[in-house]
């Protein structure tokens, strides 16, 4: 468990340095939880050739273990809001669902999101 | 203003009259529209026109052509999900879209009677009803072709 302890450790250590505080809510609950924000895309779906819609995409990299719901992993649909931007959870990678592990032990994961407001 | 581009405003004017008691929020024809999706409001329906082709020699003078009109109508679903959902996006949401395509853009085009520039519609069709990877995007995306014909002097 040494490489699980240290990857725990360094997990802890992003947490601290780079989080900042968040809203995340499912349904009629909210959580206050830190979040690092990921990687930002901004991709152009080109449908059919004909017209381009061009999208704000977030991932932000969260401990699983705050996740405070029964359900206790992120789900389509949930919602991320930061200041003023709200960021709806949702597939944006193509061949993934809406999250995955960070790391092999799953200390932190990467929620995929789509900016809506 | 190329004769395709006629029909494109031709169709769009149609489409305009057809629908006013339930307009689109933006019409108009469309060469290489963009969007971002953040801010998209309303349903946005644009025309396309497309380049004709000769179907084929009716006599030395004269030819049958065959003009293309692409329409697409595009809106955003704005209102976020609750968290959680299967689906984000309401059925009920979608039907009500599915319905003002077929009412006020084939229903309105389709008919053999109506004919834009003295042209007659020889197919109209829905090629896309809703498209599934954009309504995973929160995107209602449909479009509808129309193939329009008439004879023509070489």
């Amino acid at each position: 468990m040494f490489l699980s302890d240290g990857m725990s450790y360094l997990a802890e250590c992003r947490m601290a340095e780079d989080g900042e505080s968040v809203t995340y809510t499912r349904g009629a609950t909210s959580l206050t939880i830190t979040a690092v924000r990921g990687r930002i895309k901004q991709p152009a779906n080109l449908t059919n050739d004909r017209t381009t819609v061009n999208a704000s995409d977030m991932d932000f990299l969260i401990d699983p273990a705050v996740l405070a719901f029964a359900t206790a992993e992120p789900l389509k649909g949930d919602r991320i809001t930061v200041g003023s931007e709200v960021y709806e959870v949702m597939p944006t990678v193509s061949g993934e669902q809406c999250w995955i592990p960070c790391d092999d032990y799953g200390h932190l994961i990467r929620v995929h999101t789509r900016r809506e407001v | 203003m190329a004769r395709s581009d006629d029909l494109a405003a031709a169709v769009m004017t149609l489409i305009e009259t057809a629908s006013v008691s339930s307009p689109a929020d933006g019409i108009e024809q469309g060469f290489a529209p963009e969007h971002k999706r953040i801010e998209m409001t309303g349903r946005y329906v644009y025309v396309f026109a497309l380049p004709p082709t000769t179907v084929g020699q009716l006599t030395r003078a004269k030819e049958l052509r065959e003009y293309k009109v692409a329409i697409v109508v595009v809106e955003r679903y704005a209102d976020p999900a609750a968290g959680g959902e299967v689906e984000a996006v309401p059925e009920d949401w979608i039907k009500t879209r599915k319905t003002w395509v077929s009412d006020y853009i084939f229903s309105t085009l389709n008919p053999k009677s109506v004919r834009p520039l003295s042209m007659w519609p020889n197919r109209c069709e829905i090629v896309t009803d809703v498209d599934f990877a954009n309504i995973q995007n929160k995107i209602f995306w449909s479009e509808i072709e129309v193939d329009y014909r008439e004879i023509a002097t070489n």
